[in-house]
């Protein structure tokens, strides 16, 4: 601290933040602060690359009609247009979508973070043993698939085999086919997947909060457990909520893995088609490029609009 | 005994057969191939009936050597006397029924003559008899020589009869091997004898070709399934007696059969016996190696050198090329395989021999080999000499696991040969396996009166119904244990081998326990257990063993070999590795033979599996560049997604391979594809591809009546079969049905015998159905589908009545049903399923069998049999004819596609991958050159001349699609058929309407594709 003070009296000053504009104090500030900007250089380079560039390519594909072949022609707004009042099948992956997200979402989130709270209450060894049997699902890649032998359509899946057994049903189920079941079935699996990294950064969170607050917050007067949470852990744990939010909501949104393994692609009657698979659709099967980019912008406002939301629900912690 | 009652049984089945084939005969529409068709199938329900009546060998013998329980006496002595020559030339030939003779590879002669030798000629199918007289009636031995004739590259199998009948099941197939050996050119052997392998494009050695040498070979008939040693015997009355060959596959030529006296072999210790009191021990620094990789001669294409690199010592080595320094692994583990070698003894005298090997295919146990010295097993013990199982290199002196074996060599070539055969397992194998028949056979007998899921609260009344069964169940849980016991026994402990059958015997066990639920609640696990117990019989029969080398040694010679590295060799070893691992380029195969600079230079891409590729390099290199030295391949594989990208990008080949038939079209319909059909050959190309394969490739530009393009030559063709269970169908005493008609009153006697059919639902499968009841997929020339036509709404119905009328189950595990028998009637792929049942059930050899689905009865009394097929293909890539190599790419494709190439490729792929390599060419032709059977042959005819194309259009994705969506609409919702179909015409049509106004180009009409008048009259 006291080196940054000296260097900052050493720095001579011509003049006053007041007399330059934005964009001179700006440079200013920049050329003062170049390694850092150097630093920074080899990440921002791979991002414009392959993070920002690929985002504002797909906004310009968005207006055009491309095969992936052929160079692109631009069209306008028509992808737009015949997204949204000439495609049904778009509006369908909207609701599913929105309804994983609803679901999935919170609560994912929730059950994330109590999970985490109540963990941390266990001893320390028995705290790591319990984190990894509860992280499990979601690091193992494709383990969701012993859901697909559980509810196999064949009549030796085990619960069409149970239910073939207690007579409950005379010809077995095609689980993934059977368009009531194919929603709540990938719900769950996704759920039970769904305790990833934002648990882990909640666990983490929990752990870095400094305990004499807690003392600090009962000789002032924390009645229980819940104001305890309320008023101390979780407004000491914001970011972390932030980022756990940010994940669970892009993982929501951007949820399709699950459904096409389970139900396979697409689903029978579009009926857990997503907006992810709606891309996938027209990008990969139907080589419309074009099309699909316009698909991927609206997701991509979706989610920056989610996230600006969730951004002000956060800010109310604590109060 | 119960062969009488069988004999009963027996010909009521066949009067009913050959009723039922006259019957089917009248309703065939062509004669010959249908009729030919249909014999083959009731012939392989005949012989089903046999086989399921088969005593073995086991029992044979038995029979033949115990007293007759009435007469106290035995009815057939051994014989012994001189050896009593056959007279050959008296063969009398019986063709196979409906096999044109003129196809057959070698015509029947009796009085051939063969490098002076004279000779019975028997070709591939057809039966050949020889009438012998013996003196007295008794138990003979049969000898036979006989030459392999060069043809394709499978085994010599024939079915020995004695007097009409087949004495024991093993001599059903009898296998001849042939005699192959690598193809050395002069530049190919060092001064000091030794081997300098061909060099490919990256350095590494190439194996060698091999080519048939075929040569006299005498054998005593004995057991080609490796349980037994030694030779059979056969029962022979008084006087005149006919032995009779029937062809299972392949031509052979025989010179003399000969019965004689049945004689043991002769014992270890009479053998040491023999050669210690006569000759003394080899001087002490005799030592000769035998690299394993050297053969003289092996049985089998595929038995080549191959490279080892899990080890630093294996001889020769080399950390930065690959090198041929082993042989055998994989391919060198079916019964009958052998591998022989010459070496030249300098100095006579008692050896021993040692082996360097690795065997870690079979845990806790080991696997056996015969060993020959100089065409005969010296001694009894040479049957079994086994290798231990090791995750690391061993070497292992010949012995009987207590001594080491001593062999008498005197000065001068001598041969040794080694034979895949179960050695000491072979008793407990042979048991486990008729074991498993039975239990499979109680499964079906129980799944018969309960079905599939038996619920234990119903009374079945398994104890008045099969009493026998059930009490059979607790003697073969006993049985079962005590094979456990010998296994444990042979391995020196429990293992995961011994501890499967243990499982079975234990649910048996409870099955056994009094208790009509206990029976039902064990069923569907005994199923699983069955498929494990296949399972494991299928890993014992796999005798894997990889060899680096043989050391044939003075007895005095202790100098110890060494069976792996130390710690530097190793590390130096991997060091070596690692480094070289970051240069070396194993996606490329670059041509060997440097092109001029004038060549056009090609780019190929394959997507095919690796170790297939340097199959494909090596054809180019030998055959391709010697044909066509202006032009130079550089062959490449790629995965499957990479085109797309690459042709965006520019970089794409110039032929790509293995392209399936939509993405040739949804590429061609964006202009990245060439259309072939204007190139020089194409024609000739053309008419060697039936014209289904084509079909899905060729379009007509503008309208259906417009100029026509074809984008892409065929290169695989696949369609749907009929696989059935020969034994289920001749018990039931049903015939195979051949028509629908005839399919549906097959139906319901199978399904009250709770047996399953496994239909297909997929699009294909209805496009079949839609073609033989006349309709086609789309209508107004490929712009709309045909959904809402009264024959395709039939056609579905129809379809979704197999699941919601007749419970077909919708998910299933083809291979584990059709195996246990409860699903004997099965659609499926042919290719797929062939290869895939030919080694996954190895067990069910010759009960189970292919055939036409069935056709439908037109109004007209015809039958119509059309198939639908898929392909994959070659396209050219349209850069190329900016780059002018497009000429150069189609002579590529041409030249590939070629009879005796894509013959050469489908052989190779055996070599490579054994039996479930076959290959399913679109160049039909090629088919004779691959190892099929004359019968199989036939009814693949039968198969390619009903198949219709499956038609491609752009927006064709949006169909299967919503046909799938309609027919579990109907099996979940219970929707009537034809309107779950209905509702989604209107969504096709616009699909298929919108895609075609994205794609069309103005007033150019070559990116508006319709499907041609003409291509279902073709």
């Amino acid at each position: 601290m006291a080196e940054n003070t000296v260097t900052a009296q050493n720095v001579s000053r011509p003049t006053a933040r007041k007399d330059m504009t934005m964009l001179q104090w700006t440079w200013k500030e920049m050329k003062r602060n170049y390694p850092a900007y150097i630093m920074c250089i080899p990440f921002f380079m791979i991002f414009t690359l392959f993070t920002v560039g690929p985002v504002v390519l797909s906004a310009f594909f968005s207006f055009t009609i491309f095969n992936m072949v052929e160079a692109p022609k631009i069209v306008g707004l028509s992808n737009y247009i015949r997204l949204f009042l000439d495609d049904d099948i778009f509006l369908l992956s909207v609701k599913n979508t929105l309804i994983f997200a609803v679901v999935t979402g919170p609560v994912s989130y929730f059950m994330s973070l109590f999970v985490a709270w109540f963990i941390n209450e266990l001893p320390p060894k028995i705290r790591a043993v319990v984190t990894l049997i509860f992280y499990a699902p979601s690091i193992s890649g494709g383990v969701y698939m012993i859901w697909g032998v559980l509810f196999s359509s064949d009549s030796y899946g085990y619960v069409n085999s149970i239910l073939l057994e207690l007579d409950i049903i005379t010809t077995p189920i095609q689980f993934f086919q059977y368009e009531p079941a194919v929603m709540p079935l990938c719900i769950v699996v996704a759920l039970w997947t769904s305790l990833g990294v934002s648990f882990l950064a909640f666990i983490g969170g929990l752990q870095t909060i400094d305990k004499a607050q807690f003392e600090a917050a009962a000789v002032d007067g924390i009645r229980n457990r819940w104001q305890e949470l309320w008023y101390v852990t979780l407004p000491n744990m914001k970011q972390q909520l932030l980022f756990g939010a940010v994940m669970s909501i892009t993982s929501s949104f951007g949820f399709g893995a699950i459904v096409t393994a389970l139900a396979g692609f697409p689903s029978q009657n579009y009926c857990a088609h997503t907006i992810v698979h709606h891309l996938e659709d027209y990008g990969g099967q139907r080589f419309e490029v074009g099309y699909a980019s316009a698909i991927a912008v609206i997701l991509f406002a979706v989610m920056i609009g989610s996230n600006v939301l969730v951004n002000k629900l956060l800010s109310k912690v604590g109060q | 005994m119960k062969k009488t009652k069988f004999a009963a049984m027996l010909s009521l089945l066949l009067a009913c057969l050959m009723v039922s084939t006259c019957v089917l005969s009248v309703f065939a529409g062509d004669v010959s191939d249908r009729d030919k068709t249909a014999q083959i199938v009731s012939d392989t329900v005949k012989e089903a009936i046999e086989i399921l009546g088969d005593v073995k060998w086991e029992e044979y013998s038995l029979n033949m050597t115990t007293p007759n329980p009435k007469t106290k006496v035995l009815d057939y002595t051994m014989y012994s006397g001189a050896p009593i020559s056959v007279n050959i030339g008296s063969a009398v030939y019986e063709p196979g029924v409906n096999v044109d003779q003129s196809t057959l590879s070698y015509q029947f002669d009796a009085d051939a003559n063969i490098d002076g030798v004279k000779c019975v000629i028997t070709p591939e199918s057809g039966t050949v008899t020889w009438t012998v007289t013996v003196p007295e009636k008794g138990l003979y031995a049969i000898s036979l020589t006989y030459y392999d004739l060069i043809s394709k590259s499978t085994n010599i199998e024939r079915t020995l009869r004695v007097n009409g009948e087949v004495p024991f099941n093993e001599v059903r197939n009898l296998l001849f091997t042939k005699t192959w050996a690598d193809d050395y050119k002069p530049e190919n052997f060092a001064d000091d004898g030794s081997i300098i392998y061909d060099i490919d494009g990256n350095g590494n050695e190439r194996r060698p070709a091999k080519k048939q040498t075929p040569e006299w070979t005498t054998i005593d008939i004995g057991d080609p399934t490796g349980y037994y040693n030694g030779m059979f015997f056969f029962a022979l009355e008084e006087g005149e007696n006919t032995i009779s060959l029937q062809s299972q596959k392949e031509p052979m030529a025989i010179s003399d059969i000969t019965v004689k006296e049945y004689t043991r072999q002769i014992t270890y210790a009479e053998y040491k016996a023999q050669i210690e009191s006569k000759y003394s021990p080899a001087p002490a620094d005799a030592f000769i190696k035998i690299e394993a990789e050297r053969t003289s001669t092996v049985s089998d294409r595929t038995l080549y050198p191959i490279n080892d690199v899990s080890s630093a010592i294996t001889s020769p080595q080399s950390a930065t090329h690959s090198v041929m320094n082993a042989i055998g692994g994989e391919s060198w583990q079916t019964m009958g395989q052998w591998i022989e070698y010459e070496f030249t003894v300098d100095q006579p005298g008692i050896y021993q021999i040692d082996a360097r090997y690795i065997q870690q295919k079979i845990e806790g146990l080991f696997v056996s080999r015969r060993l020959y010295i100089d065409g005969v097993v010296p001694f009894a013990e040479a049957n079994n000499i086994s290798f231990e199982f090791d995750r690391n290199w061993q070497v292992t002196t010949f012995s009987d696991g207590e001594t080491a074996f001593e062999f008498y060599f005197d000065k001068g070539v001598h041969t040794l040969r080694l034979e895949v055969c179960y050695g000491n397992l072979g008793k407990t194998v042979s048991n486990l396996r008729s074991l498993l028949g039975e239990i499979n056979n109680i499964y079906l007998r129980i799944l018969q009166i309960a079905g599939t899921e038996p619920d234990a609260n119903t009374s079945y009344q398994f104890y008045s119904r099969i009493p026998k069964d059930i009490k059979r169940i607790g003697e073969i849980a006993k049985e079962l244990e005590s094979v456990a016991a010998e296994i444990e026994e042979l391995g020196g402990g429990a293992s995961s081998n011994s501890a499967t059958i243990e499982n079975v015997a234990r649910a048996l066990e409870k099955m056994a326990k009094n208790s009509e639920e206990q029976i039902a609640k064990q069923f569907t696990a005994l199923k699983s257990h069955i498929g494990n117990l296949g399972t494991l019989l299928n890993k014992l029969g796999g005798q894997s063993l990889e060899l680096d080398y043989l050391v044939v040694r003075s007895t005095d010679n202790t100098e110890k070999l060494k069976a792996e590295g130390n710690f530097f060799q190793k590390s130096w070893y991997e060091i070596q590795r690692f480094v070289v691992s970051f240069t070396s380029d194993n996606s490329s195969f670059a041509s060997v033979t440097e092109a001029g600079e004038d060549a056009v230079k090609i780019e190929v891409w394959t997507t095919v599996s690796r170790e297939k590729t340097p199959l494909i390099r090596s054809l180019v290199d030998e055959d391709f560049a010697a044909t066509h030295s202006d032009i130079s391949v550089n062959l490449k594989i790629v995965a499957a997604g990479t085109l797309l990208p690459a042709t965006l990008a520019g970089q794409g080949p110039d032929v790509m391979m293995d392209v399936a038939q939509s993405d040739a079209i949804n590429y061609a319909v964006r202009g990245a594809v060439l259309d072939v059909s204007k190139l020089d050959g194409y024609d000739e190309l053309a008419a060697k591809f039936h014209y289904s394969s084509l079909a899905p490739l060729t379009v007509a530009l503008g309208s259906a009546n417009g100029p026509k393009a074809v984008f892409g030559i065929p290169q695989t063709q696949s369609f749907e079969v009929m696989f059935f269970r020969t034994d289920v169908f001749a018990q039931l005493g049903i015939t195979v049905p051949t028509t629908w008609d005839e399919f549906y009153a097959v139906l319901p006697k199978l399904m009250s015998k709770n047996y399953q059919i496994g239909m297909p639902k997929s699009l294909s499968f209805l496009t079949t159905l839609i073609y033989q009841n006349g309709g086609s997929l789309y209508t107004n020339e490929g712009t709309t589908i045909s959904f809402d036509t009264d024959t395709t709404l039939d056609s579905f119905t129809d379809l979704c009545n197999f699941v919601n009328l007749y419970s077909c189950p919708i998910t299933y595990d083809a291979a584990n049903r059709f195996r246990t028998g409860e699903m004997p009637v099965l659609f499926a792929d042919y290719i797929t399923f062939y290869n895939q049942f030919t080694v996954f059930a190895t067990e069910l050899k010759g009960l189970w069998s292919f055939t036409t689905i069935p056709g439908t009865v037109r109004n007209d009394g015809t039958v119509d049999y059309s198939n639908v097929s898929t392909i994959s293909c070659m396209v050219i890539m349209k850069d190329a004819a900016t780059r002018g190599t497009a000429e150069a790419g189609f002579e590529f494709i041409n030249w590939w596609m070629q009879d005796d190439i894509q013959g050469e490729y489908a052989n190779e792929l055996i070599a490579l991958l054994g039996p479930a390599g076959k290959y399913n060419s679109a160049n039909y032709n090629a088919f004779n050159a691959m190892p099929w059977s004359s019968s199989e042959l036939i009814v693949l005819n039968e198969l390619f001349s009903h198949l219709k194309g499956y038609p491609e259009m752009h927006g064709g994705y949006i169909i299967p699609r919503y046909m799938l969506f309609a027919f579990y609409a109907t099996y979940n919702n219970g929707a009537v058929p034809s309107d779950a179909l209905l509702e989604y015409v209107d969504a096709i049509n616009s699909e298929l309407a919108r895609k075609r106004e994205e794609l069309e180009n103005g007033n150019d009409t070559s990116r508006s594709f319709y499907i041609p008048a003409d291509s279902l009259s073709q």
